[in-house]
């Protein structure tokens, strides 16, 4: 076998007293992608931090690039030919993607001289073309889509890799594809094969274990900081990895689905527009699950927004059992709406608050009795909370910012069940969560809904809404373009559904329309 | 849930005892960082009073440095409630000055003190509700909302006060504010209560909590369901309130108001604020923080002044540490997260 591109070997981790990452070895070949599976929290990121220079690791680690070992931390990785994307792809949204993927490597130019503007854009059509990405390189990166906005970001750090010294090239891919629809990141996956047949070896991290099977040539799998096991892809299937990744057997993925619809009705939006949003209108009865999807832009992603009004709502109304509510998130909690929304960081917690600071926030009222807040009563209320939804680390005055994504989505969930809500509203409710803590969510979802909450789940994860929801909604452009009920929510049917959803605006006004569409689904994401 | 649990890094059930404080136990960000500013207080304090046990470590010193800080302390609390919440309210210095000229010129005319003070106190609500209306409806920056509403009210008074000082104080105020209480005046006594009842809000009821998770991330808590267009009003009617009384007291104090003085009152209540949110909780706007920045402040310039250094040591040392404070807090959330 030829010498590895990327070699590390018994790199460890240690913050204070907690090990994260425990004597780790990893070897990547020239043309290898290579996969990085774990749950959250197992060490993925920590790894990539060490690579990126953030962390160093423990001495005696030991790191080497073609055989060179190099100094720890890691300095000046990308002029050594070590480029790292990151899930946030830092590009400008209102500058062109020649100036995005230039702006890498100066424009190639002295400071003080004026760029080369012609000379960039062959660069970069050339590169383009190599890649397959049929965009101009004049296009403003806000207008693409968040698949040709992860190529932009992909061909950046080619572009560096190219100009510097080093011989082959290691990429570092963390979780490229988890803000992209499923159809959409079958493109990235073609890159990322390309990438390797040109010789870079790729580290993929990826919670997508179909596309962590299909891309990657081997996968290893990390648990609590240790390496379990290195396999073929070939050789194994998405339940052994998992089985691997968990330490124990998952027996079902998704909690068991049934038909618990209630005739009386939980919401009722009428007429709904606002954003992308066009005249929607649909009813989610109590006890049922109500999947929305689409292909990306189409909506999905703004509508539990507008139904709370986070978001400016310009006509409709949202009924909650007999009450309209107006648009506002206070009236719509008042009048038993709960929201999760999608982006966790930005919409539901506070990461510099504490784990049950966060978890209180919207029923703190209860632990002030007596003129005082109580908080050692919600301390021990977050603790039980806690332990009930087996948020670790359990220590309720924790920083949020110390627990995994996984584990806040669960205090966020834990904190949208508490108030037992009439209406529950998600949003990706399970994006960037690992299988064990998904399989949790879902099931503590459909528990709700059994107690007789409506629930709404928006959600680009076919699968996921196929497995979880007793109806489906089909956005095209800002409307409902299909619904799907019964023995027809399939992951497949739901796929071709939205596909069909995509494609008809474009078969009847091409052009302009079309062009409009793009920018203002790129002003939403 | 899942039985049977996935081993973890972390050690497990390592609960959070019930550590009691001034703060409750649930603060995260209580760690020995917190005492940085305070273990700065208590050192110049220290280190002045073994340098200058003469001048700086004497009762009637004290007394004055307390008394100085009476009308700044009502300020640095205005500062730090729209901060909690995550805005700037620069203007509260100016409607300071322009309620003390409210109250003189009103006072010149003729009209009732009662009806003056009230007219006075009401000015300062309605400037906060014209800040809050650019800064919260209309989202525009509040730091260039307030600092354009400094300007403004700084040339009001100048025009309310015919650019002259303005004598014309009701002498019940001027009793009421100077008489002597335990070897210190009301006006001391009513900073100090007003900031036991902020105290006691921002710690021990939700509406502390609500402010600073506001403050901390304003999406996360309106989806959250909290009244966020109204706390930030509130926020912004209690600090353009509680300046428009220091207005009052200032008045009272010093038996005239001078419609220019405005500036030396600008930046302490920030530079306070800043450093509170150094001290005691990383990162939080706390008024046990505020009030120990303050002090800080107070402690530092005094003491250099009787050192004989001259006066223009006090708008060094005010941006000095505005400046640290911010970098300090800055450092030490980067080394927590």
């Amino acid at each position: 076998m030829a010498r590895a591109a990327l070699e590390l070997e018994g790199v460890s981790k240690t913050f204070g007293s907690t090990t994260v990452l425990t004597d780790l070895r990893l070897h990547i070949q020239p043309g290898e992608v290579h996969g990085l599976v774990g749950e959250n929290g197992s060490g993925k990121s920590t790894v990539v931090k060490i690579l990126a220079g953030v962390h160093e690791p423990d001495p005696g680690s030991v790191v080497r690039l073609h055989g060179q070992e190099l100094d720890l931390p890691v300095r000046g990785g990308r002029a050594r030919g070590i480029a790292i994307i990151h899930q946030d792809l830092a590009l400008a949204e209102e500058m062109s993607v020649a100036d995005n993927i230039g702006i890498g490597v100066g424009f190639d130019r002295p400071l003080v001289l004026p760029i080369a503007g012609r000379r960039e854009r062959r660069t970069t059509r050339a590169l383009l073309q190599e890649f397959a990405l049929d965009v101009s390189p004049r296009s403003m990166v806000g207008s693409l889509s968040p698949a040709e906005r992860a190529v932009v970001g992909i061909l950046r750090a080619m572009r560096q890799m190219r100009s510097s010294r080093g011989s082959g090239h290691v990429l570092v891919l963390d979780e490229p594809t988890a803000a992209l629809p499923r159809s959409e990141s079958q493109r990235l996956l073609t890159l990322v094969r390309g990438l390797a047949r040109s010789g870079a070896a790729v580290l993929f991290i990826s919670h997508r274990m179909g596309e962590v099977l299909d891309v990657c040539d081997r996968i290893t799998v990390l648990r609590s900081g240790h390496r379990i096991t290195t396999v073929d892809a070939a050789a194994v299937t998405e339940r052994e990895v998992v089985t691997h990744m968990l330490g124990y057997e998952l027996e079902e993925f998704y909690p068991e689905k049934h038909d618990s619809a209630e005739s009386t009705v939980g919401i009722t939006v009428r007429e709904l527009s606002g954003g992308t949003i066009d005249d929607i209108s649909f009813s989610v009865a109590r006890g049922e699950i109500l999947g929305i999807t689409g292909l990306a832009g189409m909506g999905q992603d703004e509508l539990p927004y507008l139904i709370v009004g986070g978001s400016r709502r310009t006509a409709g109304s949202v009924v909650v059992g007999e009450t309209a509510v107006s648009a506002d998130p206070w009236k719509a909690q008042q009048a038993g709406v709960s929201l999760v929304p999608g982006n966790r960081t930005r919409d539901a917690i506070w990461v510099e608050a504490s784990s049950a600071e966060n978890l209180t926030l919207p029923f703190l009222g209860t632990f002030f009795r007596g003129g005082v807040l109580r908080k050692r009563a919600e301390l021990e209320f977050a603790a039980r909370r806690f332990e009930e939804f087996d948020v670790r680390p359990r220590q309720p005055g924790r920083h949020m910012a110390q627990l995994s994504g996984g584990n806040q989505q669960k205090v966020v969930i834990a904190r949208c069940l508490e108030q037992q809500p009439l209406v529950i509203l998600l949003h990706e409710p399970t994006q960037g969560v690992d299988a064990g803590a998904k399989r949790e969510i879902l099931g503590l979802i459909r528990a709700a809904a059994d107690n007789g909450a409506a629930v709404v789940i928006c959600s680009s994860d076919c699968e996921e809404v196929a497995e979880t929801a007793n109806r489906v909604l089909i956005m095209g452009y800002g409307c409902i373009d299909d619904e799907l009920c019964g023995a027809a929510v399939t992951e497949s049917q739901i796929l071709a559904a939205t596909q069909r959803a995509g494609s008809r605006r474009q078969s009847i006004d091409v052009g302009e329309g079309h062009g409009d569409d793009r920018a203002s689904i790129a002003e939403q994401a | 849930m899942v039985t049977t649990a996935p081993p973890s890094p972390s050690r497990p059930d390592e609960r959070a005892g019930g550590r009691r404080g001034l703060f409750g136990s649930s603060d995260v960000r209580r760690g020995a960082g917190g005492l940085a500013v305070p273990g700065v207080l208590v050192l110049l304090f220290t280190l002045f009073a073994v340098m200058s046990p003469q001048i700086f470590f004497t009762g009637t010193n004290l007394r004055v440095m307390i008394t100085g800080q009476a009308i700044a302390l009502l300020l640095a609390l205005a500062a730090t409630i729209p901060l909690r919440a995550g805005d700037f309210d620069l203007s509260i210095s100016s409607v300071m000055i322009m309620s003390g000229v409210i109250v003189g010129v009103l006072t010149g005319h003729g009209v009732s003190p009662g009806v003056a003070y009230l007219l006075a106190i009401a000015s300062g609500v309605a400037v906060a509700l014209v800040n809050a209306l650019f800064v919260v409806v209309f989202g525009i920056d509040g730091l260039i909302v307030t600092l354009g509403m400094l300007t403004i009210l700084t040339g009001l008074a100048g025009f309310l006060a015919d650019n002259q000082i303005v004598t014309t104080i009701p002498e019940g105020l001027q009793s009421f504010v100077t008489l002597p209480f335990l070897g210190l005046p009301l006006v001391v006594w009513i900073g100090w209560a007003l900031a036991v009842v902020a105290w006691y809000v921002f710690e021990f009821t939700p509406i502390g909590r609500y402010l600073l998770f506001v403050g901390g991330n304003r999406n996360s808590a309106k989806l959250a369901g909290l009244r966020v267009t109204a706390l930030r009003f509130g926020a912004f009617i209690v600090a353009g309130s509680l300046s428009a009384l220091a207005g009052l007291l200032l008045a009272g104090t010093l038996g005239s108001i001078d419609p220019t003085s405005g500036h030396a009152y600008l930046l302490p209540p920030f530079t306070a604020a800043f450093l509170g949110a150094s001290a005691i909780q990383l990162g939080r706007f706390n008024i046990v923080g505020t009030v120990t920045g303050l002090y800080l402040l107070a402690v530092g310039i005094t003491g250099l002044q009787l050192l004989g250094v001259e006066s223009w040591i006090a708008e060094v040392f005010n941006g000095a540490c505005l400046i640290i404070a911010v970098g300090f807090s800055r450092l030490l959330r980067a080394r927590s997260t």
